[in-house]
């Protein structure tokens, strides 16, 4: 669907009497995952609607913050009516109070800024959020430090220019310019939409006044440094912490993946170099809007920088995630682990 | 799937794998997977699971293959 048929397509369902749908809140807070941009969103009783992008066209996001009837007969409802032009995904109520493995935590407002917050730029018309992989600092002056992400988290695909705003919490999850801002977008790689790329990665340069915890990793403990995928035992487990699935565990599928064809707004880009992750267990090891997250390996050393992932595949069939070698983003961005 | 190679042994055969997938079933993606017995495999990705009577190799110059239906990749 064309964006403008989306977008009104919303306010006609929020518009349906409130015999349907329960009740309807005028409530912006669209607690909604995904990297790929959203317009803001207003609720329904137990779910949120947004506009989420499909390739070059749009579709109507549906989100359940419940479950029950009522909320499975409203999708039902509102997909019939969409034409099934819909995303449907169950993302649960946030609680006020979340231990440091799970995604409430890192959707919510942090300071000190922790490893797998979540962060984005801010885009007039548009909310989104990814997460704070880690922190650097610069290899020639040491005292600067950074955040660091993904470039498609807060440099729009480099469309952003140097020093445009970085928000914790991410747009999407409520961050504001007012009370949110952290930083400002500092050097980034940029995309390649023809040819190979070899790292999707931004630094967002911290503010002196922003309170920061460099090392600590969920519930596992802290960073201890870094490590090369090639030198790792076989077989290894690896964690992340990211702003929409939290603290996940993962083993190595593949590494030096080369020729993985990633859509993002630009295209679909090649990828070569690439390390390959699946979840353990019967989950995901991601999904959208954990880009930026740091893996690590059983002995909280960094080995990758989250970017991409896809909903098959896997020894479990819960999808794929890939990362950028962590010594191919620190190299490219000329910085360093602040350990 | 047979049994795996020296790391070296398996990246060597990464580019013959690409060729011969690629001419099978199109774009894929290729690269390294550890095995159980502690050696190493070739991993090649597909988007889409392939026709019918396409019959993809089990192992290129002597290193296992896994194929792996992944779908589309998306920036996360």
């Amino acid at each position: 669907m064309q964006l403008s048929s989306v977008q009104a397509l919303k306010e006609e369902l929020l518009s349906v009497p409130r015999s349907l749908v329960a009740s309807v809140s005028e409530s912006r807070s669209f607690r909604v995952f995904s990297a790929r941009r959203e317009t803001a969103a207003r609720t329904i009783e137990g779910i949120a609607l947004g506009v989420t992008k499909n390739g070059r066209d749009y579709k109507l996001a549906v989100r359940q913050q419940e479950t029950g009837r009522l909320v499975s007969t409203m999708t039902e409802a509102i997909r019939e009516h969409a034409k099934g032009e819909v995303d449907v995904r169950f993302i649960g109520k946030l609680a006020k109070l979340a231990g440091e493995t799970s995604p409430a935590f890192y959707q919510a407002k942090r300071r000190p800024l922790r490893i797998g917050s979540s962060i984005s730029d801010i885009q007039t018309g548009f909310i989104s959020a990814g997460t704070l992989g880690c922190f650097v600092a610069r290899r020639q002056s040491p005292h600067y430090l950074g955040m660091l992400t993904n470039n498609h988290v807060i440099a729009n695909e480099n469309g952003n220019a140097v020093g445009s705003p970085v928000v914790q919490q991410g747009t999407l999850d409520g961050g504001k310019k007012s009370t949110g801002l952290v930083g400002e977008l500092g050097k980034f790689i940029s995309l390649r939409a023809s040819g190979v790329n070899f790292v999707d990665a931004a630094i967002g340069d911290l503010y002196d006044d922003v309170d920061f915890d460099p090392r600590r990793i969920g519930n596992l403990g802290n960073l201890t440094g870094q490590a090369d995928v090639m030198t790792l035992p076989r077989l290894s487990t690896v964690y992340k912490v990211g702003r929409t699935t939290g603290q996940t565990k993962g083993r190595i599928t593949a590494f030096d993946l080369d020729n993985v064809l990633v859509e993002y707004d630009l295209g679909d880009l090649r990828f070569d170099n690439q390390i390959e992750i699946e979840g353990t267990g019967n989950k995901a090891f991601s999904d959208a809007g954990d880009s930026g997250s740091l893996i690590v390996d059983d002995q909280l050393r960094a080995i990758g920088l989250l970017f991409a992932g896809g909903d098959e595949g896997g020894s479990n069939k819960k999808g794929l995630t890939y990362a950028n070698p962590i010594e191919k983003v620190l190299d490219a961005l000329k910085v360093d682990l602040e350990l | 799937m047979s049994d795996g190679t020296d790391l070296k042994t398996a990246q060597a055969a990464k580019p013959k794998a690409y060729q011969v997938f690629r001419k099978l079933v199109g774009e894929v993606a290729v690269g390294i997977t550890p095995l159980d017995d502690g050696k190493y495999g070739l991993k090649v990705n597909l988007t889409k699971a392939p026709e019918k009577g396409v019959q993809l190799p089990k192992q290129i110059e002597g290193v296992p293959v896994k194929v792996d239906v992944v779908g589309k990749i998306r920036k996360r």
